[in-house]
């Protein structure tokens, strides 16, 4: 079993492909290719593979609560370096409810309308009450594309922590992979043509080249470890793994 | 709680009433208005009922009227009263009778009741609150007399990088009232709020006709200056 290293931070490297987004949109499809909520870059160092240590990056897709009163919830929302929100069709919506209801119409849903990667938005008319209710953000123009969430806790109106789609490195070989996703509660990964997909370097899910290896969530579970295996994993090289909430449908995966 | 940003020298006005004399055959008042009010320009009026502490926002009045002169604060004197051991309203309009289909008095922003005996006058001034202030959105609260309908009334707020609103410049940032209460929040989305600068934001008690505006700029009832820091 190697051992990892976790850290945030962004890369530099994301800045040259910011610089090829426009360049390039049009080879790619927007639909599959701009939902990417969870990259962990998976960095590969050190000598003979027994004592290599492997240093992995992960950034996620997050939205917090910043303030409520009975009409407005302002919402922080922090992206994936990329993201174009207003472009990809990005949105929050609001329900009463402890945890997302993804098949109930929400109370009020805003088109995100600037594109920074990290922004702010009021959700008015909100009609706030004393129950509970839960802010999602949506990377895509489909309510299945929720992959962050903010509650909003009942009558005290505490804000509860948030919580996001993310995925966790558990092993690293030369010949494969294995790693953790975890979804919102609720969620149904399979349904939702979920996939995961791996590039050798530093990938932007909104630019991305061909995958090296890629495939559906299996099952509609929220929580779930999977393999990626015949690959090949080399020492000193940074791969990329990037978890999508929808598109076309993938090879199914199992460990 | 997330990335609200430190805001300080936060500063409201209002638009105030206070009632200086009640006698048998007349009351006088005289009303604080915003900088740079033109009350006469701007259709301002003073209107007196014989009701509870509330506006009664369609109903004809015992007595209206305009103020004839453009000082941004001055004193009036209702004429020709008779006056009982009833209960007395009077409300400042910041701008002239509204059309059907909003409130006729809808632009009364401050109220001053009067109450059967003595001289313990209730003042009440439409006034805003910030609630949020973020990088891309600000929330403010408003709260305007018992029973305006506000959105009815097409009220609307403006917001300027500067530490004054104004009559004259159009708002850099522009927002509905969207909803008929007298006391919530309405928030602007999609807006930049730069490091250091002061806005101030303006509550306008109709004349809201679109987000590309231009909107009727002139029935100002209260500001709020916010500096981020």
């Amino acid at each position: 079993m190697r051992r990892f290293k976790n850290d945030r931070g962004t890369s530099a490297q994301y800045r040259h492909w910011l610089r090829l987004f426009i360049v390039l949109l049009i080879s790619l499809t927007v639909l599959s290719l701009s939902q990417g909520c969870s990259p962990i870059c998976i960095n590969s160092s050190g000598g003979s593979w027994p004592m290599a240590v492997v240093e992995s990056n992960l950034q996620t897709t997050s939205v917090s609560v910043v303030n409520v009163t009975a009409d407005v919830v302002t919402v922080a929302y922090f992206g994936l370096p990329g993201n174009q929100p207003n472009t990809y069709n990005n949105f929050v919506a609001i329900w009463e409810a402890t945890a997302i209801p993804w098949q109930a119409e929400p109370l009020r849903r805003i088109t995100i309308p600037g594109n920074g990667q990290m922004g702010n938005i009021a959700i008015d008319e909100a009609m706030i009450t004393d129950n509970a209710y839960i802010v999602g953000y949506g990377v895509g123009p489909d309510i299945a594309n929720i992959c962050a969430s903010a509650p909003i806790g009942a009558i005290s109106k505490e804000l509860e922590p948030s919580a996001n789609v993310r995925i966790d490195l558990l092993e690293v070989n030369p010949g494969f992979i294995r790693f953790r996703y975890e979804t919102l509660a609720g969620y149904l990964p399979h349904t939702y043509n979920n996939w995961i997909g791996l590039w050798p370097g530093y990938v932007s899910p909104y630019n991305a080249p061909q995958f090296m290896a890629q495939a559906a969530i299996p099952l509609d579970s929220t929580v779930g470890e999977l393999c990626i295996r015949n690959i090949k994993i080399s020492p000193g090289i940074p791969y990329t793994l990037i978890y999508f909430v929808g598109t076309e449908k993938k090879t199914p995966l199992r460990c | 709680m997330g990335n609200e940003m430190s805001i300080q020298n936060t500063n409201s006005k209002v638009t105030s009433l206070t009632i200086d004399y009640v006698g048998a055959d007349q009351i006088v008042v005289s009303y604080d208005t915003l900088p740079n009010n033109m009350p006469n320009t701007r259709g301002n009026y003073l209107v007196l009922w014989q009701n509870t502490d509330t506006i009664p926002w369609n109903q004809e009045p015992l007595k209206k009227q305009n103020i004839d002169t453009n000082t941004q604060n001055g004193s009036m004197t209702f004429m020709d009263l008779e006056i009982t051991s009833q209960s007395y309203i009077v409300g400042y309009a910041v701008g002239p009778e509204k059309a059907s289909g909003e409130q006729k008095y809808g632009a009364i922003c401050s109220t001053a009741f009067i109450p059967p005996s003595g001289d313990q006058y209730q003042y009440f001034q439409t006034n805003l609150t910030l609630k949020s202030v973020t990088p891309n959105s600000v929330a403010v609260g408003f709260q305007v007399p018992a029973g305006c309908t506000p959105k009815t009334n097409k009220a609307w707020l403006g917001m300027w990088r500067s530490s004054q609103a104004s009559y004259n410049n159009p708002p850099d940032f522009v927002t509905p009232v969207n909803i008929d209460v007298e006391f919530g929040t309405a928030a602007f989305n999609n807006v930049k709020i730069l490091r250091g600068m002061t806005y101030t934001i303006a509550l306008f008690m109709g004349g809201w006709k679109s987000a590309d505006g231009p909107n009727n700029q002139t029935a100002m009832a209260a500001t709020l200056t916010f500096t981020n820091n």
